[in-house]
Parts: C-alpha cells; sequence; structure tokens
C-alpha cells in the first residue's frame, strides 16, 4: 500500500481546518496528485459522518415528551422541611463524620484543652507590663513629663497597679482611672493634670506647656 | 442516643463554646470634641457632658467633630483617624474587676509623630478624656467610652 508522509501529520490538521492558508493551499494542491491523502481525507471524512450519525440517533432515541411537564411538577412541589433538608444535608455529609467515637472524644478533648490554654495566654499576654510600641519616636529633648499634682489626682509614676498604691482588689474597684503608665513626646516640658470627675464617672487627662492650663 | 451521636454533640457543644470565648468583644466609643473660645456655641450632642466640660475647661464653645463607634477583640489595635491629622491607636487590653484597661497611643502628623503613650485601667461603666496642648484655635477633646459584650471574666 502507497504511503505518503502528508497523509499522517497534514490531512486530519487539513481536516480539521486547522492549517493556515499557505500550507493550506499546498495541501489541496498536493491532494489533487496525491492519491493515499485523498483516501485518507475521505476516510476522516466519512469516519466523522458516521460518528454524528451515531450520536444523532442516540439524541433521537431519548424521550423528551414529558420533560417540561416534569420540570413543572418539580416546581409546584412543596420544598421540603427544614428538619428534612437537615437530614438530608447531614446524610451527605455523614461519610466525612463517621470518625469513630474514641476520635471524637480525643478532639472534644483537645479542643477543650487547647483553646483555654491559647485565650489564658493571649490575656497573660496582654495584661502584662505595656512596653512601647516599637515604631513609636523616641521621646526627644526633656521630655519627661512634669506631673503636676491636683487636689483629686493619683500620683502616675510609670508603673504596675501595686506601685501606685493598688495593693488591694477594693482601691482597684474604685471608680477612678488608674495610669499605669504614660508618657508624652515633643520638645519641652509638658504637664500632664488629671482629675476624677465623680459626678460623671470621668478622668481627664489635659497634657498642656503649663499647670495653669486647664483649671480644676 | 448512640454513642457515637453523643460525641459528636459534645463535640459540637465545646466548639461553639471555643467560637464563643473567641468572639468576645468590646465597643470603643470615640468623641472628638473642638473648644474654642470663638463663640459660645454649644453642641447640643454634648449635653450630658456640658456640666464637665464647663467645669474642667476655660473654653466658651464645645463642638463634636467627629464620633466613632468601633468593634474591636480584646488585644487588637484598633486605628482611628481624627481631625487634623491625628491618629489614634486603641488596644483594649482587659476586662477584670468591672474594669476596663487599655492603651492608649495619640500621633500626629502625615508622617506619625507620637504625642503620647499611655496604659491606663478605668470602671466599664466610666469614661476617660484626653486633653492635648492648647493651639491657637483652642484644643482637641477626646473622650473614650467602652461596652464589653461579654460575660464579666
Amino acid at each position: 500500500m502507497a504511503t505518503c508522509s502528508h497523509a499522517d501529520r497534514l490531512i486530519p490538521l487539513l481536516h480539521d481546518n486547522e492549517l493556515q492558508s499557505p500550507l493550506r493551499r499546498e495541501m489541496v494542491t498536493h491532494m489533487a496528485t496525491c492519491v493515499t491523502c485523498t483516501r485518507t481525507f475521505s476516510l476522516l471524512e466519512r469516519e466523522q459522518e458516521l460518528f454524528t450519525q451515531v450520536i444523532e440517533e442516540r439524541v433521537d432515541s431519548i424521550d423528551f415528551s414529558g420533560f417540561w411537564q416534569t420540570v413543572e411538577t418539580k416546581l409546584s412541589e412543596p420544598m421540603p422541611s427544614r428538619a428534612l433538608r437537615l437530614r438530608l444535608w447531614y446524610e451527605s455529609w455523614r461519610p466525612a463524620w463517621t470518625f469513630p467515637v474514641p476520635a471524637w472524644a480525643v478532639a472534644t478533648l483537645l479542643l477543650s484543652l487547647g483553646l483555654p490554654s491559647l485565650y489564658l495566654n493571649k490575656h497573660l499576654l496582654i495584661t502584662s507590663n505595656p512596653s512601647p510600641s516599637p515604631s513609636l519616636t523616641p521621646p526627644s529633648q526633656g521630655i519627661v513629663p512634669e506631673i503636676a499634682p491636683g487636689p483629686m489626682e493619683k500620683p502616675q509614676e510609670p508603673s504596675l497597679f501595686q506601685d501606685v498604691g493598688l495593693s488591694d482588689d477594693q482601691e482597684r474597684n474604685s471608680n477612678q482611672a488608674q495610669i499605669e503608665s504614660i508618657c508624652t513626646y515633643g520638645s519641652g516640658a509638658v504637664a500632664i493634670n488629671i482629675y476624677y470627675d465623680y459626678e460623671s464617672n470621668s478622668t481627664v487627662i489635659s497634657c498642656g506647656n503649663s499647670t495653669s492650663e486647664y483649671p480644676q | 442516643m448512640t454513642p457515637h451521636r453523643l460525641a459528636q454533640l459534645c463535640f459540637a457543644l465545646t466548639l461553639l463554646w471555643a467560637l464563643h470565648a473567641l468572639a468576645e468583644e468590646v465597643e470603643l466609643h470615640i468623641e472628638t470634641v473642638l473648644a474654642t473660645n470663638s463663640s459660645t456655641r454649644f453642641d447640643a450632642r454634648l449635653q450630658d457632658l456640658k456640666p464637665l466640660l464647663v467645669r474642667t475647661f476655660r473654653y466658651t464653645s464645645y463642638r463634636l467633630v467627629q464620633e466613632i463607634r468601633q468593634q474591636a477583640r480584646w488585644g487588637e489595635e484598633i486605628k482611628v483617624a481624627l481631625p487634623g491629622e491625628r491618629q489614634m491607636q486603641v488596644i483594649p487590653k482587659a476586662h477584670d474587676h468591672h474594669r476596663i484597661s487599655l492603651q492608649v497611643m495619640l500621633r500626629e502628623g502625615t508622617n506619625p509623630t507620637s504625642l503620647l503613650n499611655a496604659s491606663l485601667s478605668f470602671p466599664d461603666t466610666g469614661t476617660i478624656f484626653f486633653a492635648g496642648r492648647e493651639q491657637k484655635d483652642g484644643v482637641l477633646i477626646i473622650r473614650i467610652g467602652t461596652t464589653a459584650k461579654e460575660k464579666e471574666q
């Protein structure tokens, strides 16, 4: 049987209309003189015809007569109850949940032990002595705040609760604000006044250039 | 109820409890008041603060220029842009013995320079006022209040 190098490589592409114009023209010209390529091309066309015919026959064999009627019936059906949908959803996920009982017990134990410790760690971390943010600009010239004690204010030495005289819960539960630490930044001396207003249960912290800036 | 179902139920309840514990939140209420001597106008929205403002500051006019309510988790840093190119960072640290602990940082400028850094605690029913240095146009007064949304620890 005669063979042609074009028959295997280029004829299928020509049949699928995948060749660019110059090569396509060349192949069409070649096919006019090459029996092998002409035969290969004819075979491909015949295969496609048979394939299309089979698909059409199969589609024709499907009965679509009651299709829309069925769709309408489904649409008019009442939705399943919430409990049923939940049940269906549960059943659909059942394979993922079918761990043995010990596995569930271990998971529950780990969750109940792990998360509280994480939670406690978080609170221990955030209630520890605060340090200034690393991105803060360091204080420049002479910025240690000049504390100006007023008649009603608490001392504001930067320190822990104990250092400002709050050694017991009774004091800690007082209505006044407790200043653990406070610092200001910038040039010049700064007076910080702390004033507690009993009527509004508010604490006022004012920063000024002098102690007389805000009346007490 | 089968042991399998019981185990699943226990796990689900523990998970719910854990999620609830992690979802604890606090609401910060930050108001910025501009106090000046330019007029005698008193903002009606500040009526409940009038006695305190009048008692504490010397100004004749008080205007609420910004009011922000912000949800935050404990330990989460909240940044709030304030009028006058100022920025406030607040970290709600803890809610303990009916007291709220906060870290408050006040910064100024487009390339922020720190003005104030305070770590304090106050009653959960109370408020804190910060008043800055007096400028020629007056002074900004910042009021911070909180509402803790979880049960007392």
